[in-house]
């Protein structure tokens, strides 16, 4: 798959950049780091133009967080209900609804390129609870943007081997989500564990043990 | 009740204290644990995933980096162009288009894959002559390691 992704982009050029990053956006399994560092690289020798493989590129990964969005609004809610109508799919849906409410420019911006790995599902859940589409998209855009401007970037300066530079940022990126997900998963796990430390009876030793 | 002993005890024997206090709280921990919703539950499984997760792409970002640090050359891939190898092994592109039969003056655009298609031979093939010619660059140069 990768090879083959490369080879198109060795004969195509940036068109392909703009399909990859767009399905990699949706979802797809794509190694997009590798393909902008090779871009970058590219960019470095002087055989494609820089504001080329950057407008291809932040405007296929948009594309792709639209089609996300939209799968979402128009698909994604009413399956929700369905599938979790017993369980309480609404509440969890409008608790979602909340929270992005709160942290939502912050997740969309952050997960368009530092934390990559949530990108597709924010996409789906941002359509599902109908989060507002023109800060989606506007937040969108500076995010992947600056995405594909870091990675262009460092494919111009190591050029000579954008293998192993690919290699080290995915493994980097996967990092940052475990730091990122084992950070809010112990924060909720250290919310359930103090909310009941004020209970009376739980943690305060009885008058009687005195 | 233990809470209330070590207080206690803390005057005289400040480390036997510690050590109760640390065992009331973890035995309190774990009966808070038992009492978990089954959401609460979940929350904690997907917490130790996600720290094993984590302890495990530290290790490998540490093993990518090392080795990022010392190696250098990259491995010949299909999907490159000629001109993408050249500047990986910091050799002039008509040198490298010269080894594998092609004019040296015209930049090629097509990936290597291709190129040893149609010159009906292995890729494997053009990828020893593109190692040999840079191997023999290389080794014409008095300071190989000087244009890094």
């Amino acid at each position: 798959m990768t090879d083959l992704v490369l080879e198109w982009f060795a004969l195509y050029g940036p068109p392909v950049l703009f399909f990859v990053l767009g399905a990699s956006a949706f979802g797809v399994p794509m190694p997009v780091k590798l393909l902008m560092l090779v871009a970058g690289a590219v960019v470095g020798i002087g055989e494609i133009e820089f504001w080329q493989v950057l407008t291809a590129g932040s405007l296929g990964a948009t594309a792709g967080d639209q089609l996300g969005y939209f799968l979402g609004r128009h698909g994604g809610r009413p399956l929700v209900e369905r599938i979790t109508g017993r369980y309480g799919g609404r509440k969890v849906l409008e608790q979602a609804e909340r929270s992005l409410n709160r942290w939502g420019v912050m997740a969309l911006f952050f997960s368009r390129w530092l934390v990559t790995p949530i990108g597709p599902w924010l996409n789906l859940i941002c359509g599902s609870v109908r989060y507002s589409w023109i800060l989606f998209t506007v937040v969108g855009v500076l995010g992947e943007t600056l995405w594909v401007l870091i990675y262009v970037m460092l494919g111009i300066y190591f050029s000579d081997r954008v293998q192993d530079t690919a290699d080290l940022l995915i493994s980097l990126t996967w990092l940052i989500f475990g730091v990122a997900a084992a950070s809010y998963l112990g924060w909720r796990l250290f919310q359930y564990l103090s909310g009941r430390r004020d209970h009376p009876t739980d943690l305060q030793p009885s008058p009687a043990n005195e | 009740m233990r809470a209330r002993k070590s207080i206690t005890r803390n005057s005289g024997q400040g480390c036997i204290a510690f050590r109760i206090r640390i065992s009331t709280v973890s035995t309190s921990i774990l009966q808070k644990i038992k009492g978990f919703s089954r959401a609460q539950r979940l929350v904690l499984i997907a917490f130790i995933v996600a720290l094993v997760v984590t302890l495990f792409f530290a290790y490998r970002t540490y093993q990518r980096a090392e080795y990022w640090r010392q190696h250098r050359d990259e491995p010949i891939a299909g999907w490159m162009r000629v001109g993408w190898v050249a500047n990986s092994y910091h050799v002039p592109p008509p040198v490298l288009q010269t080894a594998i039969g092609l004019p040296p003056d015209v930049p090629d655009r097509r990936p290597l894959s291709k190129i040893a298609e149609d010159q009906g031979r292995s890729f494997d093939e053009l990828k020893s002559d593109l190692e040999k010619a840079i191997a023999e660059f290389r080794a014409d140069r008095p300071n190989p390691g000087a244009n890094r």
